[in-house]
């Protein structure tokens, strides 16, 4: 499966390193657009003309970039299912699972470094205009938090965000393999994504309902499992508890075990059923 | 000498048309076996069903005593009828893939062949021509100690001189311990490399025998064989 991720590595890393230029020049930009109107209050404290412009276009990009990455992933999968390229690689000697692992493994490895990449650069670009403000901002930011809530808060926001990502990649492939082979394997542009909207759909209310019903959180600071209504008590009158993650009064992060539990099984179940699919039903 | 392969009612639906109805077949190991037929007579349906990437409506397929899938594939070599590898790779890149992924790729075998077919190994796949692509993916496919080549149209749409290169690649390459099936409808070309023929018509096997055998009882040439049956 290694083998597998290096060769999906290698075929995809230069369009990821476009995506990651263009939000480097989105994040400079308006980076620069916030520099300006902090600094300039007296003059002009709003972006106008030509720099409301290209402030309005960069925050596009970043939205179009991140699309971007999502559809060049799809459409990698669909090339493989639809094009010569399926030729290859599912005449390899690897299961549908493994092809699937590397697929799926690539995606979050993307992603991630996307992520890691806008945070790092504008931290930096952060540096650059404001000097080290930001620095003691964020050091009295955890001071007032408390160290563990800084950490539950990491933790707590990884775990959903990965978790979010896997499924979602999960569903997107499995609904392009259930579109190739629900339609006897003839091409129809669109019925994946008709079929992942009803499998989000489907199991985002599976979510919510089960943590609805079994309202138990998982405090990451201290492993203490804490019922709604202890971590928001006056929430038991508006009954407001159909959440797989949430911030406390001190933003720090609790997960809900049932729900979280079921996204787990449902990242399993779309696992185990795509690689089948792939392995002993699509056919070329 | 034992089957390599045996196909008992093998049938393949597309829709309501029939691609392969009913075949039963063996290959013995260390035969070079041609399935001749033309367009739509379901030669790359039964192809790409012993590779692994097309799946039965009905029927059993056993090669080397296994269904298609994992296992199979590793001991199969295949030329699809078409370019297969990505188009970001440059041949170097091919040849690190197979080499990574098959353990009975042989390397220098790989540079050999490369060097016959006058290629580079800088060269970018998809700056490749028709005839250069196919000598490509044939050089590959031979690097490999498979136990069964199969070889869908290997010299379809490619100049004399090539299609010679690649028929002196397949016959300076097969190994007589492995089994290799090819398909076409150039017969002329290719029959005197065949040991066995099997000829298929609108899905169903019409005709299968020794080349030779045929040869004789028939008192023509294979090629005049395929004229006849399917000349008609």
């Amino acid at each position: 499966m290694r083998k597998y991720m290096k060769y999906e590595i290698r075929g995809s890393y230069r369009f990821i390193l476009g995506i990651i230029a263009v939000l480097l020049i989105a994040s400079t930009i308006i980076q620069y657009n916030i520099y300006k109107a902090s600094y300039n209050v007296s003059t002009s404290y709003e972006a106008t003309g030509i720099r409301a412009f290209t402030l309005f276009i960069s925050i596009l990009a970043i939205f179009g970039a991140f699309l971007s990455t999502f559809l060049y992933i799809v459409g990698l999968f669909r090339k493989e299912l639809y094009e010569s390229r399926g030729y290859l690689t599912f005449t390899l000697p690897l299961t549908g699972h493994k092809i699937l692992g590397a697929k799926i493994l690539v995606g979050v490895i993307w992603y991630a470094i996307i992520t890691l990449s806008i945070v790092l650069y504008n931290l930096f670009l952060a540096t650059v205009f404001h000097g080290s403000t930001w620095i003691q901002a964020i050091k009295r930011l955890i001071s007032f938090l408390g160290p563990g809530t800084t950490t539950s808060i990491i933790i707590s926001s990884l775990i959903i965000s990965l978790q979010s990502t896997f499924l979602s990649l999960v569903l997107v492939y499995l609904s392009i393999v259930l579109s190739k082979v629900s339609i006897k394997n003839k091409k129809i542009g669109g019925l994946w994504f008709v079929i992942f909207l009803v499998l989000s759909g489907l199991t985002s209310y599976l979510i919510i309902k089960i943590s609805q019903i079994f309202p138990y959180y998982l405090d990451i600071s201290n492993l203490k499992i804490l019922h709604y209504y202890d971590v928001f008590p006056l929430t038991s009158i508006t009954g407001d508890i159909g959440r797989i993650f949430i911030y406390g009064s001190n933003l720090d992060g609790y997960i809900n075990i049932f729900g979280s539990l079921l996204e787990l099984l449902f990242i399993v179940l779309g696992f185990l059923a795509t690689g089948y699919l792939i392995e002993k039903k699509i056919d070329l | 000498m034992a089957n390599i392969i045996e196909i008992k009612g093998l049938t393949k639906t597309y829709h309501n048309k029939k691609a392969l109805n009913n075949v039963t077949l063996t290959i013995e190991k260390g035969k070079v076996v041609g399935i001749l037929g033309p367009n739509g007579s379901g030669k790359t349906t039964l192809i790409k069903i012993l590779a692994g990437i097309l799946r039965p409506t009905g029927g059993e397929v056993f090669i080397d005593g296994n269904r298609p899938g994992v296992t199979t594939k590793s001991i199969i070599s295949y030329l699809p009828d078409r370019n297969f590898l990505y188009d970001w790779m440059n041949i170097q890149d091919a040849i690190n893939f197979f080499k990574d992924f098959y353990a009975d790729f042989d390397e220098n075998r790989a540079y050999e062949l490369l060097d016959f077919m006058k290629l580079d190994k800088n060269m970018k796949v998809d700056s490749l021509s028709k005839g250069m692509m196919e000598k490509l993916n044939l050089s590959l496919v031979l690097s490999r100690n498979a136990k069964v080549y199969i070889l869908d149209e290997p010299i379809a749409g490619v100049d004399p001189v090539a299609r010679d290169q690649i028929l002196d690649a397949i016959i300076n390459n097969y190994n007589e311990e492995s089994t290799m099936i090819i398909t076409t409808h150039l017969v002329r070309d290719m029959e005197n490399i065949f040991d066995e023929v099997i000829f298929l018509k609108e899905g169903e096997v019409y005709l299968l025998g020794n080349a030779e055998a045929l040869r004789e009882e028939r008192n023509m040439k294979i090629d005049d064989l395929y004229k006849e049956i399917f000349g008609a």
